[in-house]
């Protein structure tokens, strides 16, 4: 119980730093924005041989903005060597892990609200293959995508070039990931047979669960001086 | 018998092909105050981070009030530590973050504390500042506080002087003598031998040179000023420890 109020208490801190300096929400969201606007510039909507893209255009606008966010999410950790002190605390050092993917994640579903019905309207696309399900791989891929990121941008965070390291090391990572939501969001744009896509909400739910608790072993490792 | 507070049995440290620590043994009793010096270079910060369970020796065992460090996170508890950089998050007040390390280390009302240190220090008119505007005087003032939040029976303190004004030095050697007498074991780590014109308030000091521990002596209360700059010239400028 005292683990998760410390979570908890740190992921507050850490909405509390990007609120006053709206550093990683602003870079992602207009990331996320600029892709679907040129998106729906560039494409036709009404024309169903470029329907198929749609899904692909979503989650790489989505998972590129979620990257800025992430490759900032460790500086101000390190800005004064706070995460030494974090490390001074009596607690299993991966709290700090499990707070900055609680924040992390939080930060990525703010932009999803945002960007994702935008990308439906200036898209027009419709979902007729129901919404709650689109939600679930929403949240799904959103866990994975935050936990293995977070992971390898704590890796990351401590090196000369982490802001290039970072990309390098996770989109190899997030496959499965990328694979699941994708084909996840084209079963129910497009209105697929189920029995073709479900499977993948298997695939993303070990994904998270594998993610969960690689951090238990190795997040202290990862942040050692 | 009672446990020594702090105990660094043949701690060795190295970084690469580099030795930085070589098989050093130390001490701390409750209650005592012992100085770590060294001319740079010689190891004591990367000992004192051993000491606090930031890094692991490459070889040896820290123990920290009877108990081994590093196999339960609880034994940090009863550690506090001051280093170079100051450990805060920058955008936050230095109100909110002290009350964060309060809440973190389980202290109840952690405002109020955080109040409390603040007047300490002589921060209490500055503490709703972000501590991103605080001069590094200011923010040692608060590390200090930080330190000092969960009120821990052994404290870690290196170059804790620095910045610090003729007052500020004043503060700490009286706070020094204030958690002696309440049982505290500290180890500081410093150049500043007569910090604010005063004597440095410690007990023992030793002294490490390229990583060996390699001489140390009782420091006399009421000993004659400049005694324990002599003691460390006496020693580094007759080049012990060298080739």
């Amino acid at each position: 119980m005292a683990a998760l109020r410390r979570v908890v208490l740190l992921a507050w801190k850490d909405l509390v730093v990007e609120a006053r300096s709206k550093e990683l929400l602003g870079a992602m969201f207009v990331f996320a924005l600029l892709v679907v606007v040129i998106f729906s510039f560039g494409l036709d909507p009404a024309r169903s041989e470029v329907r198929p893209l749609f899904p692909g255009i979503l989650w790489v606008a989505v998972f590129f903005a979620g990257v800025l966010g992430l490759n900032r999410s460790f500086t101000k950790e390190l800005e004064d060597h706070a995460l030494w002190g974090m490390m001074l605390v009596p607690m299993d050092r991966s709290t700090v892990f499990y707070a900055k993917a609680l924040s992390n994640l939080l930060l990525l579903l703010f932009t999803e609200a945002i960007v994702l019905p935008l990308f439906f309207v200036l898209l027009g696309q419709t979902l007729p293959g129901g919404l709650h399900l689109f939600l679930a791989a929403i949240l799904l891929g959103s866990v994975g995508f935050t936990l293995a990121g977070t992971l390898l941008g704590a890796l990351a965070a401590g090196t000369r070039s982490g802001e290039m390291l970072l990309p390098v090391l996770l989109f190899p990572i997030l496959v499965p990931v990328v694979l699941g939501v994708v084909q996840i969001t084209q079963g129910l744009l497009l209105n697929l047979d189920p029995a073709g896509w479900r499977h993948w909400f298997q695939l993303l739910a070990a994904y998270d669960l594998i993610f969960l608790v690689l951090p238990l072993l190795l997040f202290e490792q990862v942040i050692e001086l | 018998m009672s446990q020594p507070m702090l105990r660094l049995e043949h701690i060795s440290k190295q970084i690469g092909h580099r030795p930085i620590l070589h098989q050093v043994d130390l001490e701390v009793e409750r209650g005592q105050r012992v100085a770590l010096l060294g001319p740079n270079g010689a190891g004591k910060s990367t000992l004192l981070r051993i000491a606090a369970t930031l890094l692991k020796p490459s070889s040896g065992r820290v123990w920290i009030g009877g108990r081994p460090a590093g196999d339960d996170p609880s034994v940090r508890a009863q550690v506090g530590v001051v280093l170079e950089p100051t450990l805060f998050y920058l955008s936050l007040t230095a109100r909110e973050n002290l009350t964060l390390y309060a809440r973190l280390y389980g202290v109840p009302q952690a405002g109020k504390r955080a109040a409390e240190l603040l007047e300490l220090v002589g921060l209490a008119l500055f503490g709703d500042e972000p501590v991103r505007t605080y001069s590094r005087g200011m923010r040692q003032r608060l590390a200090l506080a930080r330190a000092l939040v969960h009120s821990p029976q052994l404290l870690l303190l290196d170059e804790p002087y620095t910045a610090l004004d003729q007052e500020g030095c004043a503060l700490l050697n009286g706070l020094l003598e204030r958690l002696a007498a309440q049982g505290t074991a500290v180890v500081v780590v410093t150049h500043e031998l007569e910090p604010g014109g005063s004597p440095l308030p410690v007990d023992r000091a030793v002294l490490l040179d390229r990583g060996r521990l390699v001489d140390g002596v009782a420091v006399p209360p009421g000993r004659e000023a400049g005694w324990l700059r002599r003691w460390y010239r006496e020693r580094v400028g007759s080049g012990l420890g060298r080739g």
